[in-house]
């Protein structure tokens, strides 16, 4: 990879380890701490466990899951964490969901299979928000 | 006034009075038996069933033209040979049938005992009905074999219809089910192009050998479940299993959401049956609990053995069916759910396909506090199999 420096730190929420351990390896490779959870409870959690101290960058969010589907973890982290970008990371392309969840605020939405060069586009772009957005403040 | 050479009482000549007369009298009451045989004779030749009646030893005493025509007894008479010589009934199937056949009057009242076998390549049903034919000292059973080929393929045609339906709902969970690790496929070996490590590399193709190997199972389990009904053929099946294997099916739906699934099974004997049938009755079962509780509350499937027969039910904590509604949800196309969520065929297949295999399907549910469906089905008998391959 062409930038080795760390570049921020990134929540996982997938219930999936077969999706996990790629976008955890690559993430990695690129430079990214990788934060994981199999669901929205547990990432409510570790949010709520030490706000300050966790300082994610950017949410990478499945769907469908169990427990506190993304939905529910996505409407609280745009109450709670409105400055940390969203992306979503779904199994179902559906048109009407995506738009939903741009209103809501979620900053992109990639759909699975997804390629390591849209992962890591997209991931680069919402932690540069993240950056420029936290330096404005 | 002129005395009529006989009189008529219950449509019987009665004895008239005279020599001449009761010679006359004989001449015309025999040409009006003859008339009544041959007219009797031509009304069962007309009708499109075959009529046999069998004496206490299984014998035929009596076959009409059809059955002759049926069973390829043109050319010598059905009569006198041995009930199972002719159809392929079996033995111990007819006994458990005439056991309760009432010996004598009218079937009126009593439920018709039927049955089904195949012969010739076309599928016939059978009903059983009491005869007591005059001076006879046992009592004899009559059949009424019609041939329900055609509504077989057009019964066959709905439940392949109705279960092609229901595979829409399930597609949108086999694509979760398929992506997830079609998207470890891809990035394992994107990664791999880029890794120099040979033993990351072996572990990450092992992944990807698991990852394939997970998609190929998915694939095989929805294929075997599309696949239509008459094209397979009736195994050995663990009812445990199959239930297991409809849940994962039904499972695999994001709707499916955070059911609590609780497993109360018996060890059970094998049941002799289409696999894929069986797997419909119950993905139907388990998808309409799943529905009902929204993706909340507790789903709970029990099998038990009842003497000879397997009892399993399908129970959920959802929102239970209302009493009006009780006795109409079997019927085809009855359906309470949005349009396009059901198309009100579920519950009258799965009425159906059990009812195939001589089996009940019944309910019992209160509003408000759930459902329990259970379905029973006869158990095979151990080294019989063929006694059940009457049931097409």
């Amino acid at each position: 990879m062409e930038c080795h420096r760390p570049r921020g730190r990134i929540l996982m929420v997938e219930d999936e380890e077969q999706v996990r351990k790629p976008i955890r390896l690559n993430l990695t490779k690129a430079g990214y701490e990788v934060l994981e959870v199999s669901n929205g409870a547990e990432a409510i959690m570790v949010m709520e466990a030490d706000a300050d101290a966790v300082m994610i960058d950017t949410i990478l969010c499945d769907i469908r899951m169990p427990r506190a589907s993304g939905l529910e973890a996505i409407t609280y982290f745009r109450e709670h964490y409105p400055s940390v970008p969203i992306v979503v990371l779904t199994g179902y392309p559906d048109v009407e969901l995506a738009a939903s969840l741009m209103k809501q605020g979620v900053l992109d939405y990639l759909t699975k299979p997804v390629t390591r060069e849209e992962l890591l586009t997209v991931i680069e772009r919402c932690v540069d928000q993240h950056g420029l957005f936290s330096t404005h403040q | 006034m002129e005395t009529p050479l006989f009189t008529m009482r219950y449509g019987i000549p009665l004895p008239p009075q005279g020599a001449t007369a009761q010679r006359e009298g004989c001449k015309q009451a025999e040409q009006a038996l003859w008339r009544a045989y041959h007219e009797t004779e031509k009304i069962l030749a007309s009708l499109p069933s075959s009529i046999l009646i069998v004496n206490g030893e299984h014998q035929i005493i009596y076959a009409n033209a059809v059955a002759s025509h049926h069973f390829g007894f043109e050319n010598c008479p059905l009569v006198g040979h041995s009930l199972f010589e002719v159809l392929p009934i079996p033995p111990d199937q007819w006994n458990r049938l005439t056991v309760d056949v009432p010996s004598s009057g009218s079937p009126a009242g009593h439920p018709l005992h039927d049955g089904e076998f195949e012969t010739h390549k076309r599928v016939y049903q059978y009903r059983l009905f009491p005869v007591a034919l005059y001076g006879a000292d046992e009592a004899q059973t009559g059949l009424v074999i019609s041939d329900i080929t055609e509504q077989k393929q057009l019964q066959d045609q709905l439940i392949q219809a109705e279960k092609l339906s229901s595979i829409g709902t399930l597609v949108s969970g086999m694509a979760h089910e398929i992506n997830n690790p079609m998207y470890g496929i891809l990035a394992m070996a994107e990664i791999i192009l880029e890794e120099t490590d040979p033993e990351k590399i072996k572990e990450y193709a092992h992944d990807i050998v698991e990852y394939s190997k997970h998609v190929a199972a998915v694939v095989r389990s929805f294929a075997c479940y599309a696949r239509p009904a008459s094209g397979d053929q009736k195994m050995e099946i663990d009812l445990n299993e199959r239930l297991i294997e409809a849940l994962k099916m039904v499972a695999r739906n994001p709707q499916f959401g955070d059911i609590k699934v609780v497993k109360d099974f018996a060890a059970l004997p094998p049941l002799w049956v289409r696999r894929s049938e069986i797997d419909q009755v119950f993905v139907n079962l388990i998808s309409n609990a799943a529905q009902a509780m929204a993706g909340h509350g507790c789903l709970t499937l029990t099998t038990r053995l009842d003497t000879d027969r397997i009892a399993a039910s399908v129970s959920d904590t959802g929102s239970g069916i209302p009493k009006a509604n009780l006795t109409r949800i079997f019927d085809p196309f009855f359906t309470t759910k949005d349009p396009g969520v059901g198309t009100g065929l579920g519950l009258s297949i799965v009425f159906k396909i059990v009812s195939k295999y001589e089996g009940t399907v019944s309910v019992d549910s209160e509003e408000g506090k759930g459902a329990t469906f259970t379905v029973h089905l006869p158990v095979m008998k151990l080294g019989r199999k063929e006694a059940h391959d009457g049931v097409p």
